[in-house]
């Protein structure tokens, strides 16, 4: 009894040393893009800060998350809700490494695009962009101490 | 428009939610409102060791700013045709709002010198007296209403997505020297202010950017919340020529001469071939004592007279001078077709006024 004591003892300061040690830092970004016309007449595309938003307006969100900790990340999953006002532009969302996946039911359940389905009027349909109510990307592999990645996504502004 | 189930039991469950979702994004039609904050929270799980670790957020806002965009237009760009003389011409502009919040707008109007309007274009070279204007009291898709002398001057609180009317009048009162082609042309202007307030709200300007206040973003033509269009009139005085003709309609020898016995057709012609149409136009033809007047004639279904305005036939009975159609037989035999006391004929721009009569010659 007093040895099963000392495991569990064990097992708890494993626990609390592997959460000390493997805090990832997580930070987002919203910007929209610019068009100019450059001097040669060429057209030039950037992305600024999202200081002025009108509906119609596409705008990019960009979540960047590092491992800060000295042990390796594992099961990483970033999940971003799309707020009402904003509907997803297909293909938009982008992250090396992972495996992007949709919501269409405020996040209980995710899927890939092709395999999402919503029941309109009691008839069932393929989901489209405006269905979307979450992304969620899917680290394939673990993240590394010190390694950062970064997910991205676009939306208009209804 | 999301739809936050996919399973028609879930549906069932968040049916409040749903409903409340719809009504809220039908409201939203015209763009999200400004000043609406859109937050967007990332969340990231995950584990170290095979042990999950708490979650982590961050959350990142901005502010839906204010899309100013609207159009002004004419609503007939064909040139309204004038007659030296009239009085309260009018013609119509509307201001079109697609920005998502409702607005005021401040409108101006002013006597064009010189440039041109209409289609086809013509150049201004006259001013018209007293111009004013007026604003519907209902917006288009609030049933719309043709504006109203004495009518409001400013348009107030215009919704998104929904556009009004706004009336200019003049008179040419003062143009009775003048000839066929003047015109005369104004300027309406609109500009964009801040609606929510009593009266004109306050202009609206371009602020600073930050990410969390509302700024105006003009999205209309030079994007600077103002656009002005013309639009006016020009004189086409109504243009009549009168032909009268007569032909044999009948006689007892076929001869097709007019001899006694014969039934003779006469016909007025009066056209009027400028677009102005000419008020009040009526026939005084003295028919000769030597012949009568055929009455109740099958041919023009039963009237007296056949008057036939454009399209229209109209009711001719000269026995009795008091029945209100217009049409008299006068002392003299004075046949009186268009009597302005009983019943005004008014010939349309570029139609015809025809009135045919038949008399007999009688038989010695």
């Amino acid at each position: 009894m007093k040895t099963m004591k000392s495991v569990l003892l064990l097992m708890i300061s494993f626990s609390v040393a592997a959460m000390a040690e493997g805090t990832v830092d997580v930070r987002t970004v919203v910007q929209k893009e610019e068009v100019t016309v450059n001097e040669d007449g060429e057209t030039v595309r950037k992305l600024v800060d999202a200081d002025v938003v009108v509906p119609g307006e596409t705008v990019f969100y960009t979540i960047t998350f590092r491992n800060v900790g000295t042990e390796p990340a594992d099961n990483v999953v970033i999940t971003n809700p799309i707020a009402d006002s904003l509907v997803y532009i297909d293909g938009s969302a982008f992250g090396p490494g992972t495996d992007i996946q949709f919501s269409v039911d405020g996040g209980r359940t995710f899927g890939r695009v092709d395999a999402l389905t919503v029941v309109e009027d009691g008839v069932e349909r393929k989901a489209t962009t405006s269905d979307y109510t979450h992304v969620r990307w899917v680290m394939n592999n673990d993240l590394e101490a010190g390694a950062q990645a970064v997910a991205r996504f676009a939306a208009v502004l209804e | 428009m999301k739809h936050v189930s996919k399973k028609l039991g879930l549906m069932v469950r968040l049916g409040a939610t749903a409903v409340a979702l719809l009504l809220g994004q039908q409201a939203m039609a015209a763009g999200t409102d400004p000043g609406t904050q859109i937050d967007n929270t990332a969340t990231v799980s995950y584990s170290v060791g095979s042990v999950e670790q708490t979650a982590l957020t961050d959350t990142v806002s901005f502010v839906v700013d204010r899309r100013v965009d609207f159009t002004l237009t004419v609503v007939d760009d064909t040139v309204e045709a004038i007659a030296p003389g009239q009085q309260d011409v009018w013609v119509d502009f509307l201001v079109a709002h697609t920005g998502n919040s409702d607005l005021d707008f401040d409108v101006d109007v002013v006597q064009m010198i010189g440039g041109t309007f209409g289609n086809p274009v013509v150049t201004d070279n006259v001013d018209l007296n007293n111009l004013e204007w007026a604003v519907s009291t209902q917006s288009v898709l609030g049933g719309d209403a043709d504006p109203a002398q004495g009518g409001p001057q400013f348009i107030d609180e215009l919704p998104e997505d929904d556009s009004i009317r706004i009336r200019v009048w003049g008179d040419a009162d003062f143009l009775l020297n003048l000839v066929n082609g003047d015109a005369a042309g104004v300027a309406l202007t609109v500009t964009a202010h801040e609606a929510g307030a009593a009266g004109l709200g306050a202009l609206l300007t371009a602020g600073a950017d930050t990410a969390l206040g509302v700024e105006n973003v003009f999205n209309d033509t030079d994007n600077d919340g103002t656009e002005t269009a013309n639009d006016g009139w020009q004189v086409t005085a109504p243009d009549l020529a009168v032909t009268k003709d007569y032909a044999v309609f009948s006689d007892p020898l076929n001869s097709g001469y007019p001899i006694p016995g014969a039934v003779i057709e006469y016909t007025v012609t009066i056209v009027n071939s400028n677009a102005t149409q000419a008020d009040d136009v009526y026939l005084s033809d003295i028919i000769d004592s030597d012949v009568v007047l055929n009455l109740n004639v099958g041919d023009y279904g039963g009237n007296d007279v056949n008057v036939v305005n454009g399209a229209a036939t109209l009711a001719c009975n000269v026995e009795d001078n008091g029945d209100g159609d217009g049409c008299d037989l006068n002392p003299g035999n004075e046949l009186l077709i268009g009597d302005v006391t009983e019943n005004a004929i008014d010939v349309a721009g570029n139609t015809t006024l025809t009135i045919q009569y038949r008399v007999t010659i009688p038989t010695p």
